[in-house]
């Protein structure tokens, strides 16, 4: 039997086109993602500011104790004279300078969001300023209160994120890729089927009425496409998280691998069933795998967003038995919702799809004696 | 060793088998021959267990053949009318593979397979793929992985289709080394050279049913004709006709276009006879030639259309 499987094997990597879409194709799409997206948010992340101040004699000794109160890590204070404050700004050092004489200015070298944040720290502090001195002028007697009340501000709204993770958009395109690498493991399984059956294939006419018995030729075909899918998952999740670093499974390895077992035995399966409709030729089987696979792909949002959502609202039963559907809820229940019990549901799914379909292969490969040949 | 009784297999409405019946004996090389449609490859598929049929039944080597008669088929080897080998694999390693099936000591398998591809004239595309080899080669090797382990019984079905002269006759001499060696072999073709060259008993099949079944010998005596003399270039009367009609042994004339075919019954030598009349009337003639029946002419007696039609 092991001979066997490592011929079948052997045969399978040897297949250069299948090789190539199976796991070339879905390296290259994750590759593209990579530069396409790669980045996107980093125009958009906050980093630390640095400002200088110019303080002439003690004016404004007030506005230097307001920058002091903010955290080193969001804004460094840097207390320069004019000359160095320009060299520093000028050589980027700095992303503005804050000149401290009768009236406090911002003087900054470019546009952008850390000098946005800065003019937005110097108008709060001249409108608190005002403000303090609209209450002295007017009522002294609560300018203490008024000062307590300023100082405790704070943010009402708080933003949490569902599971307590970060939901990043670009991320949605690896776990479809993901899913569709699973998904294109049925064609393996497809091959190895028909080259096993008498009515299909020469080989499998040889493999027939030699003395192999039949159900290593079944347990062959699975094992071949099931071994080499995972592996090819293995490779993929591999190189996604170590080589171009898009996604973090955060010690989820064991969860995404088992989801990799049971995702790759369900296409396994699909591509087992579909070697064994009717006496059709390798490259209808093939055609109609691939005709399956991508409708199941589109109707689990692989390829367009909302679908799903309609299916579940219409037709909830078949997202539970869309292989494709399946795998991509699994991924998100262990990456961004940390949904234990929806993880389990589209496992056991999953398994209970892959087993009903290896079954209905099983029992048309039992067949021994064929009608035609 | 090999019986095929009464067996009948339909699709549909027709009939590819019909009635069935065979008797193979060990140690020979029997043919199958017959025209395309003729019921051969079916007749194997069913001797194989990998097609249903109808009626009937077949027993090899005393039990009957089901198709999880495992140990019968250990004893067997098939070589398809397709070619059936795997793409990716080398020659060698296709040959080790099905080798392997049947044997699973590893040196004495390693042994097979270099005689294998001794047998086949393989050597020096051990480690090509079938790609890469000629349409004769590929013939070779879909035979060397059919008998590399040695089988008691190999079937053969039309191993020689659009193989080159050369390489038929390798095939050819192999099948009878094939059978020095102590295996009975079943060769399917319809080409009437190759089975007159190298079967001892042949069965001729047109329409699913045994029409003649015997040596060559035995076949062409079951027929009329006992030999065929042609004579090109001729220019006859309508009298002269009738009078060669009259010649003893004679009971086929056909002149077409100033070629004419006679047939003889009986024995051969009815040159001379034709000979002394031609020069009798003084006719005038291009080559003569004389030809025993072949098997073609049997089939041609029996069923009334060439083998070939």
């Amino acid at each position: 039997m092991l001979r066997i499987l490592k011929t079948h094997l052997t045969v399978s990597i040897r297949e250069k086109t299948a090789m190539f879409w199976t796991l070339a194709f879905p390296l290259l799409l994750v590759t593209m993602y990579h530069f396409a997206f790669g980045g996107i948010y980093e125009s958009d992340r906050m980093h630390g500011l640095k400002a200088a101040v110019v303080q002439d004699g003690e004016q404004q000794e007030a506005f230097a104790g307001y920058l002091d109160s903010f955290d080193e890590e969001n804004l460094k204070v840097l207390y320069l004279q004019e000359e160095e404050a320009k060299e520093a700004l000028k050589d980027g050092s700095v992303d503005g300078i804050f000149f401290c004489a009768d009236e406090i200015s911002l003087t900054v070298e470019e546009t952008g969001i850390s000098q946005s944040i800065l003019q937005q720290i110097l108008d709060s502090y001249l409108k608190s300023q005002y403000m303090a001195g609209g209450i002295a002028a007017h009522h002294p007697e609560n300018l203490e209160k008024a000062m307590e009340t300023m100082a405790g501000y704070e943010s009402g709204v708080r933003q949490v994120t569902m599971g307590m993770k970060d939901l990043d958009q670009t991320q949605s395109y690896f776990y479809a890729a993901i899913a569709m690498t699973c998904m294109f493991g049925s064609f393996l399984s497809m091959y190895a089927t028909v080259g096993v059956q008498a009515n299909t294939s020469p080989l499998g006419a040889r493999m027939a009425s030699g003395c192999m018995k039949r159900w290593k030729g079944i347990l062959a075909s699975l094992l071949t496409g099931w071994i080499l899918a995972f592996g090819e998952i293995l490779i993929l999740l591999f190189y996604i998280q170590m080589v171009l670093k898009d996604l973090d499974f955060r010690g989820a390895w064991g969860k995404i691998l088992l989801i990799g077992v049971v995702g790759t035995f369900a296409a396994s399966s699909l591509g087992m069933a579909t070697g064994t409709i009717g006496k059709f030729s390798e490259n209808t089987k093939n055609g109609i795998l691939v005709c399956t696979s991508l409708v199941l792909s589109f109707l689990a949002d692989l390829m367009n967003t909302g679908v799903k959502y309609f299916v579940e609202q219409r037709l909830p039963f078949f997202n539970r038995i869309n292989p494709a559907a399946l795998i991509s809820d699994a991924l998100y229940s262990v990456l961004i919702y940390e949904d234990g019990e929806r993880y389990l549901r589209c496992l056991l799914c999953l398994a209970g799809v892959g087993a009903v379909l290896l079954c209905a292969a099983v029992l048309s490969m039992r067949r021994m004696r064929y009608d035609s040949i | 060793m090999i019986e095929i009784t009464n067996l009948v297999k339909r699709y549909k409405d027709t009939v590819a088998l019909d009635h069935l019946n065979l008797q193979i004996q060990e140690g020979e090389i029997f043919g199958l021959l017959g025209p395309n449609g003729s019921g051969k490859t079916t007749a194997i598929n069913c001797m194989l267990a990998l097609l249903k049929y109808d009626k009937g039944s077949v027993t090899i080597l005393g039990q009957e053949m089901r198709p999880d008669s495992y140990e019968i088929k250990r004893q067997m080897g098939v070589v398809m009318q397709n070619v059936a080998v795997f793409d990716e694999l080398s020659v060698y390693e296709n040959i080790d593979y099905f080798c392997g099936l049947y044997i699973n000591d590893k040196k004495e398998r390693k042994r097979l397979v270099e005689e294998a591809i001794a047998f086949a004239g393989l050597q020096g595309y051990e480690k090509k793929r079938p790609k890469k080899l000629s349409g004769g080669l590929l013939r070779r090797l879909n035979i060397a992985c059919g008998i590399a382990h040695k089988p008691r019984i190999i079937i053969l079905d039309e191993p020689t289709v659009a193989v080159d002269p050369q390489s038929r006759n390798k095939i050819l001499e192999g099948i009878r080394e094939l059978n020095r060696q102590g295996s009975t072999i079943i060769y399917t073709s319809h080409y009437m050279e190759e089975v007159e060259q190298i079967c001892t008993r042949i069965a001729i099949l047109d329409h699913g049913r045994c029409l003649a079944l015997g040596t060559k010998e035995e076949l062409k005596k079951m027929i009329k004709t006992g030999e065929k003399i042609h004579v090109e270039a001729v220019a006859l009367t309508q009298e002269q006709l009738e009078e060669i009609r009259k010649l003893p042994h004679v009971f086929s004339v056909v002149y077409e276009e100033q070629n004419l075919a006679l047939r003889f019954s009986g024995e051969k030598n009815h040159l001379l006879a034709l000979l002394h009349y031609m020069e009798q009337e003084g006719i005038t003639c291009g080559r003569i030639f004389s030809e025993l029946p072949t098997l073609n002419d049997v089939f041609l007696e029996i069923t009334g259309k060439e083998l070939r039609d």
